[in-house]
């Protein structure tokens, strides 16, 4: 009897036992999936624009640089740095004395060159006397050819000499009008209305001006009435811009408000582009960047050279399907199966039936160093390898995370447009970084929860 | 005529003193899952053991905190147990109840409150189990089996048994994290693929459990040592009783859920 109840304990508490250590090992084994901690929005319907953020400088419309033709030392400048100028208006003087006496010497010049050719003229009036009397006495025998050959030539002289001295008084009018024009342009007045933004000279200081060159920078003028923003656009983004898209433009000089511009003009050719070998050996690491004009619409007392940030609005979509844009990622399709097998045999089949009626192909064929089936496998692998990623999101599905392809449109600053598969309403995970770009994918267990900066640090 | 002589009176013999019992506590707490005939048997002759119901008590309340705080501590079952709670809450402000301030106030005060409830909830639970039960047997004890039992003793066996309780909530807890279910349990309704505790199926599948028909029976093999009455017919009042009051229990429930939406 004791023993019957012995074996009876042992026999309960062994079952216990066994069914404690079963569900022990249940527990313990069985696969759980990590639960990665999300954040979640809902897919909601929005307007949208796109915006393209560019920096740069504001610069008038209309700018020019002074700079002279001739050289000297200044000894009139009439104007001052801030100063209000009309077309006209004298700018400074350079010192005339050099081209007033080149322009007299020209002037001397000339009229000795006027002088001699009076005396030309005179002297074929002389010379065509001469030739037409002895002439007369040749035609009567009455001088020898040699005379009469000299009095000739003489005479032909003189018309030489004439013609001679008639250019030579073209050339010293020349002389003249260039030696007026480098007096004149001593002298230099202001080309357009507008304000001395920069004055790079004084007084006294001498000025190197040439006509083929650009000589020494004397002054600025610029027309502040008429300001634009230019900006550096990336090369991705400037295929976005055009021509009277509207902008919003902030001057760092004045946080507090929002400027309206229009884009004026976009770069045909990149920034630094031209330059030489060694200009551009530095830069070449450097983005390329396209320069883009926003004209100001609205006046306020800009200076050249004020630091800008544009906002230049490119596209627009309204009522349109939107998620965050932490949302939205890329992961590798899965690769399709590998059908080495029936397909490569397929596949070989095919190439050797349509070999054999060309007759020539399967001698072809035969030299070909590669078999068909492993042409055909290393052909489909290098596809796979080809693979490119496609965007997704995924979508809350409970306590799980299923990943959906989508096609995405414009952004703004927070969301992305999508065009194809997600419906409104659909719950789509937002954050944090590290899941979404890394550790999620199809079918993971999620649970919604706050966000943890310290887990979704970007990584470089 | 001489009268006989008189009888002498005798006492009745005097009942033997209550024997200490032969086995330990622990012991007992043992074997009520093997032989608990022989345990009743110890109990009945013994003396009044204070530990033969609040040691099963301290145990059942240990074992429910442990597996609370185990439980609570996976953030999938969190999670899950905190939606069930958002919906039920979401469903009472969609019906116009509450107020979505009111709902969501209540949604804290009802984080807060599973919190509390996973820790010290098993030593009240532990409490109104056994006097509650203890108080059913004796009712059955008393009216049905016409025994003049002791609250007390009736108790003990009561508190005895709630250590197959102790083992459920232990073995609740592996099937929670085996299934990763937090309605798992010992009971038909992990045959429903898609458990929801607002389905009638669920809640009488849930009563189909084996480890609680185990404690009926070890209460049942108590009551009837104590009365001294065959077991079978105790059973059927025991298994009665229970019946009766978890048909109470749910309506009460699902009067309430009525009452307050969700």
């Amino acid at each position: 009897m004791a023993y019957s109840k012995k074996r009876k304990r042992i026999l309960v508490f062994s079952s216990i036992g066994a069914v404690l250590v079963v569900l022990t090992l249940v527990a313990i084994l069985r696969k759980k999936d990590p639960v990665i901690t999300v954040q979640a929005e809902k897919v909601t319907r929005r307007d949208l624009v796109e915006r393209v953020v560019a920096t740069g400088k504001i610069q008038p419309v209309t700018q020019v640089v002074i700079s002279p033709e001739v050289s000297g030392e200044i000894i009139d400048l009439a104007v001052k740095e801030g100063q209000r100028v009309w077309k006209g208006d004298l700018l400074l003087k350079i010192k005339p004395d050099f081209y007033l006496a080149a322009f007299n010497q020209a002037k001397a010049g000339y009229e000795s060159s006027v002088a001699s050719k009076e005396e030309a003229a005179a002297n074929l009036v002389k010379a065509n006397a001469d030739f037409k009397r002895n002439n007369e006495l040749f035609n009567h025998k009455l001088i020898s050819e040699a005379d009469f050959i000299g009095f000739k030539a003489a005479f032909e002289v003189a018309q030489a000499q004439l013609e001679s001295a008639t250019h030579q008084v073209d050339v010293a009018r020349a002389t003249v009008d260039s030696a007026q024009d480098s007096l004149d342009k001593t002298t230099i007045v202001s080309p357009l209305t507008g304000t001395i933004s920069k004055l790079n000279s004084q007084l006294g200081e001498r000025v190197l001006g040439t006509v083929q060159n650009v000589g020494t920078e004397i002054m600025t003028v610029a027309d502040l009435s008429e300001m634009e923003a230019r900006v550096d656009v990336g090369e991705v983004d400037v295929v976005l811009i055009a021509t009277n898209q509207i902008a919003r433009l902030e001057v760092d000089a004045f946080k507090d408000r929002k400027f309206a511009g229009m884009v004026t003009g976009v770069a045909k050719s990149a920034n630094g582009l031209g330059q030489t070998a060694l200009s551009t050996s530095s830069s070449s690491t450097d983005a390329t960047k396209f320069e883009v004009h926003i004209r100001i619409t609205e006046k306020e007392s800009f200076l050249p050279g004020m630091s800008v940030t544009a906002e230049i609005e490119t596209r627009y979509r309204t009522n349109v399907l939107t998620v965050p844009i932490a949302s939205l990622t890329t992961r590798m399709p899965k690769e399709p199966k590998k059908d080495g097998g029936k397909g490569a045999a397929a596949t070989n089949a095919t190439t050797k039936a349509k070999a054999k009626p060309a007759g020539t192909n399967s001698t072809v064929a035969k030299a070909d160093p590669l078999p068909a089936a492993d042409t055909n496998a290393w052909r489909s692998d290098k596809k796979s390898k080809e693979t490119k990623p496609i965007e997704v999101v995924f979508v809350v599905d409970g306590d799980h995370a299923r990943m959906l392809p989508v096609k995405s449109g414009i952004s703004d600053d927070d969301y992305y447009e999508i065009t194809e598969g997600l419906k409104d309403g659909q719950e789509v995970v937002s954050g944090g970084f590290k899941a979404i770009s890394r550790d999620l994918e199809d079918g993971k267990k999620i649970v919604k929860g706050p966000a943890n900066p310290a887990a979704d640090t970007k990584e470089p | 005529m001489d009268q006989p002589p008189p009888i002498p009176e005798t006492t009745p013999p005097a009942p033997p003193p209550p024997s200490v019992p032969a086995t330990s506590l622990a012991a007992r707490l043992l074997n009520v899952f093997a032989t608990p005939s022989d345990v009743f048997e110890e109990v009945k002759a013994a003396l009044p053991s204070v530990g033969n119901w609040l040691v099963p008590i301290v145990i059942f309340g240990l074992v429910t905190a442990v597996s609370s705080v185990l439980v609570l501590s996976q953030p999938a079952m969190a999670q899950k147990i905190h939606e069930k709670q958002e919906k039920v809450f979401d469903d009472q402000v969609k019906a116009g109840k509450v107020t979505q301030e009111r709902a969501d106030q209540m949604e804290k005060y009802a984080e807060l409150a599973a919190k509390i409830a996973g820790g010290v909830g098993g030593f009240f639970m532990g409490f109104i189990t056994v006097f509650g039960w203890g108080f059913l047997l004796w009712l059955i004890g008393r009216f049905a089996l016409k025994a003049d039992l002791r609250f007390m003793k009736v108790t003990e066996v009561a508190g005895l048994a709630t250590s197959i309780s102790a083992l459920e909530s232990l073995v609740r807890m592996l099937l929670i994290f085996g299934f990763n279910n937090p309605l798992a349990s010992p009971s038909m309704a992990m045959l429903l693929k898609n458990p929801d505790p607002k389905n009638g199926l669920f809640t009488l599948l849930s009563m189909v459990n084996i480890m609680t028909f185990w404690a009926l029976v070890v209460r049942s093999i108590g009551l009837g040592k104590l009365a001294g009455v065959p077991t079978g017919r105790v059973v059927v009042w025991v298994f009665g009783a229970w019946a009766v009051v978890i048909s109470i229990l749910t309506a009460s429930s699902m009067a309430l859920q009525g009452a307050f939406g969700g």
